[in-house]
């Protein structure tokens, strides 16, 4: 087991970093003074995972659309009795999620830290499937499905993804559809299980209030070595151009809602977050809270607070985007380009860079207030190969260079406008 | 009420209460302004959107958010929403601690700054707000009205309440209709604004690692030099269950068929904890009657959840199924409250609720947000407030017995379904 102290001058905090040897990443970070700990156990999978081998298969294999999200709802299942019981026995709050890249599983408690733990660990590694118990969620992932395809927030987003990209799996909804999840079985459960359920792909982070020697007891208990088995994903070849320039569906609505989102090439690892933070200072300073562009249009009712800029990364994708709602989406979206355009020719405003940076490092540090945040934090940087501290040291280091070399590699013709038009009642 | 949170009059209905953690990196602080829901509400909503948007000394949005910006992305926010039969006019600052200032500023005095101004010296053009501004906010008003629609969970839910209360002035839409909102005048909001800072309740909570010293006194002073003629707000109207269920079906184009079901306490049924804990037991957790049996046996639906609002003495039930299942669902909610009348429950069951609310009670300590609302909560139901070991002992105290006697006092007073128009095969 190898254990490193990771320690920010910036924040005068510290937390644990230890390289367990079962293979999983694990972080820990006390926070005194609060009340509760959080704890989440992630993988790197998500639902753009859909075609991927290990060193043990003989073959690839494409998976129907939505499983890493089935697999997450099914996960909470045991021979005995369901994880929500467990946790249920000494009051904690669990809960789940599936996105783009990942799927974690978490719990937040006050009290009985240690026997929630063991329960968090044992059943993200005990799966039970039958045929019965994966038949019997399809009506409730059914109904999911269904919540969203009424969410003109979510469809805005999704018809978005589909316009920009041809191939890459990002544009399938997390959930899959209907008709997807209805070829989900047994077998294909356990075989991205076994894929991508292996510890050596996975962290467990813990923050708040709880003891790290008594935690890492209990991971050296409960932790079945994995052997790394090789894990090999296809990612589909994505041509530059978008896929579709504007896409258009009917909902029921107030006002027409759009996001309009720039191709971009795909980064990784370090590098992504990196530029996660040019774009995103750079997108504030040109078109953010006190930029010319947002007060007259504001002003003027094009905009309205829902407007916002920033970038959408995770494993495979980076996108910037531009969303909201306007009664003239189309308007929206030529006068952002036309600022971008200005702003390429005559520089965004120094001091405004300047103001940006600041925000950004407040909005960082002030991040660091609460114990699920801190323990996602850490879980998101470890996928990326970088400390939870790196970001505010990324975010620092961003040049005026940077996010002009940024805006002038955006290719502004390259993008794709969603729009949600009110359906009539 | 004991005085949980040092809170302390500093003008006429004026109330000022600071809680300091020197666990948190950022201070909060907020000004609640508490009237009764009336055909005011559609002026009065307007004014705190006015107001986060510039003041006489930063006199546009773009100064106004351009200083903020620069004070570490300190945030002035805005809120209107409903408590009771009473409408609540919220401004908020979020604002990093001065420990972690690149350059020593004064960020917690530098926003209050700001949001005194914003509050006492709003930017005024021939003593009005400006009228571009003005129709842009009135616009927003509409569309945040109309864009109820878009979230479906909470148009339905929002549908039901206003049936279960239709005589009442908590059915009034805090937001005003846009009708009312059309015909607010220049003149209508500011006497609006007057009335708001002379006239009505003010609870000003100020949360994070400052001690907040000297800040009372800077709200009082600034109190000071207006008149206060504090509106006598009546009690909140706690009404018995129509005597016949209403229900109301609307149908729409969409995909997922909803069900609200109000219930309410009768006889006169007041007993919070018991109350609380039933709640909980029927709908409140994932160990709960509905997510066990509706959503995990039936497979009837993806969320199936009840809430409760304790001061109007009432709890739902809500789920979002198939159109074919709607019948079938509404039959297992009433089912499972009965199963909890009949004390069809386990001690475990019990115990495993009682135990996710005291973890919650617990928890509210760590967040600005949690500590922030459960103290306004606190003030607003003055005879319930507890410290969070009284609250985890009368949590304690509820029998079974007790919690039979609360399931009994429902009765079903409104079902609201929004009905999908699209065919479904029944599961």
């Amino acid at each position: 087991m190898k254990k490193d102290i990771i320690s920010s001058s910036r924040l005068s905090e510290n937390y644990i970093k230890v390289k367990h040897d079962s293979g999983l990443n694990i972080c820990l970070y006390p926070m005194p003074g609060f009340s509760t700990a959080f704890a989440i156990f992630g993988t790197r999978y998500g639902s753009v995972d859909t075609t991927f081998k290990t060193n043990e298969d003989a073959d690839f294999i494409t998976v129907p659309e939505g499983i890493a999200h089935y697999l997450e709802h099914k996960l909470f299942e045991g021979e005995e009795c369901n994880a929500f019981e467990n946790f249920a026995k000494t009051g904690a709050y669990s809960n789940a999620f599936t996105s783009f890249d990942t799927t974690a599983y978490h719990f937040s408690c006050a009290e009985h830290f240690g026997e929630n733990l063991r329960t968090l660990l044992d059943f993200v590694q005990n799966p039970y499937f039958t045929d019965e118990n994966v038949q019997k969620e399809q009506g409730i992932i059914a109904q999911e499905i269904k919540i969203y395809l009424d969410d003109p927030g979510w469809r805005v987003f999704f018809n978005g993804l589909g316009a920009v990209y041809h191939n890459n799996p990002v544009r399938i909804d997390i959930a899959g559809t209907v008709e997807s999840i209805a070829q989900i079985n047994k077998k294909l459960l356990y075989r991205c299980y076994n894929t991508f359920y292996n510890l050596n792909n996975m962290t467990l982070s813990i923050a708040g209030n709880f003891d790290p020697d008594e935690a890492l007891i209990i991971c050296d208990d409960m932790l079945k070595p994995s052997k790394n088995i090789g894990l090999k994903a296809i990612v589909p070849d994505e041509p530059y151009e978008v896929k579709e320039k504007r896409v258009v569906q009917k909902l029921y609505c107030a006002l027409p809602l759009f996001q309009l989102g720039f191709k971009m090439p795909n980064l990784s690892g370090r590098e992504c977050v990196r530029n996660y933070y040019i774009w995103n200072v750079m997108l504030d300073s040109a078109l953010g809270s006190f930029s010319p562009f947002y007060s007259k249009w504001y002003e003027n009712g094009l905009i309205n607070e829902s407007f916002s800029a920033g970038v959408f990364r995770g494993r495979g994708f980076f996108l910037p985007m531009i969303s909201g709602d306007s009664r003239e989406p189309d308007k929206v979206a030529e006068e952002v380009k036309n600022e971008l355009t200005r702003l390429k020719h005559d520089g965004i405003p120094r001091e405004d860079f300047e103001v940006v940076k600041k925000m950004t490092y407040g909005d960082l540090v002030g991040g660091f207030n609460n114990v699920g945040t801190v323990a996602k934090y850490a879980m998101n940087a470890d996928f990326s190969g970088i400390s939870v501290y790196d970001n505010l040291d990324l975010a620092a280091d961003v040049t005026y260079d940077d996010i002009m070399n940024a805006l002038t590699s955006l290719d502004l013709e390259n993008s794709s406008l969603s729009i949600i038009e009110p359906l009539d009642r | 009420m004991e005085n949980l949170y040092n809170r302390r009059k500093i003008a006429d209905e004026v109330y000022f209460t600071s809680v300091t953690d020197k666990k948190f990196k950022v201070n909060k602080i907020s000004i609640t302004f508490i009237t009764g829901l009336s055909d005011k509400v559609s002026e009065n909503a307007i004014i705190p959107r006015m107001l986060v948007k510039c003041n006489e000394n930063l006199d546009t949005m773009a100064k106004l958010n351009r200083r903020l910006s620069e004070l570490y992305s300190a945030d002035l926010s805005w809120s209107v929403n409903p408590w009771g039969d009473y409408q609540l006019l919220q401004l908020g600052a979020n604002v990093l601690d001065n420990r972690y200032a690149l350059d020593k500023e004064d960020l917690l005095r530098e926003t209050l700054d700001i949001f005194l101004d914003c509050l006492f010296k709003p930017y005024f053009e021939d003593g009005f707000f400006p009228k571009q501004s003005f129709e842009i906010e009135k616009q927003n008003q509409k569309d945040d009205n109309d864009a109820e629609i878009n979230d479906k969970t909470r148009y339905a839910y929002l549908r039901a309440f206003e049936g279960t209360f239709r005589d009442e002035p908590a059915a009034i839409r805090w937001g005003g209709t846009n009708e009312q909102v059309d015909a607010v005048s220049d003149s209508d909001a500011i006497a609006a604004y007057k009335r708001m800072i002379s006239e009505m309740r003010a609870e000003i909570i100020c949360v994070g690692e400052s001690d907040f010293s000297g800040i009372a006194e800077i709200f009082a002073e600034a109190f000071s030099k207006i008149v206060r003629r504090p509106e006598k707000l009546a009690d909140v109207i706690v009404s018995e269950p129509k005597a016949e269920p209403l229900r109301i079906t609307e149908t729409l184009d969409v995909e997922q068929s909803k069900l609200v079901m109000f219930f309410k306490s009768a006889d006169g049924y007041r007993e919070r904890y018991p109350l609380f804990l039933m709640q909980s037991l029927y709908g409140g957790t994932e160990s709960s009657k509905l997510f066990s049996n509706v959503r995990e046996k039936m497979s009837l639906c993806y969320y199936c959840y009840s809430r409760m609002g304790y001061e109007k003495g009432y709890i739902s039930a809500e789920c979002g199924v198939e159109e074919a299942n709607l019948e079938k669902a509404e039959k297992e909610c009433l089912n499972q409250l009965a199963e909890i009348a009949n004390g069809n429950f386990t001690d475990d069951e019990v115990e495993k609720v009682r135990l996710y609310m005291i973890n919650n009670i617990r928890s509210v300590r760590d967040t600005l947000y949690g500590i922030g609302s459960v103290c306004l909560s606190d003030i607003l139901s003055p005879r319930w407030a507890a410290s969070v070991d009284e609250h985890i002992a009368r949590l304690n105290a509820v029998t079974r017995e007790q919690i039979i006697e609360a399931a009994k006092s429902m009765r079903l007073d409104t079902v609201y379904i929004l009905r999908s128009d699209k065919e479904a095969d029944p599961e």
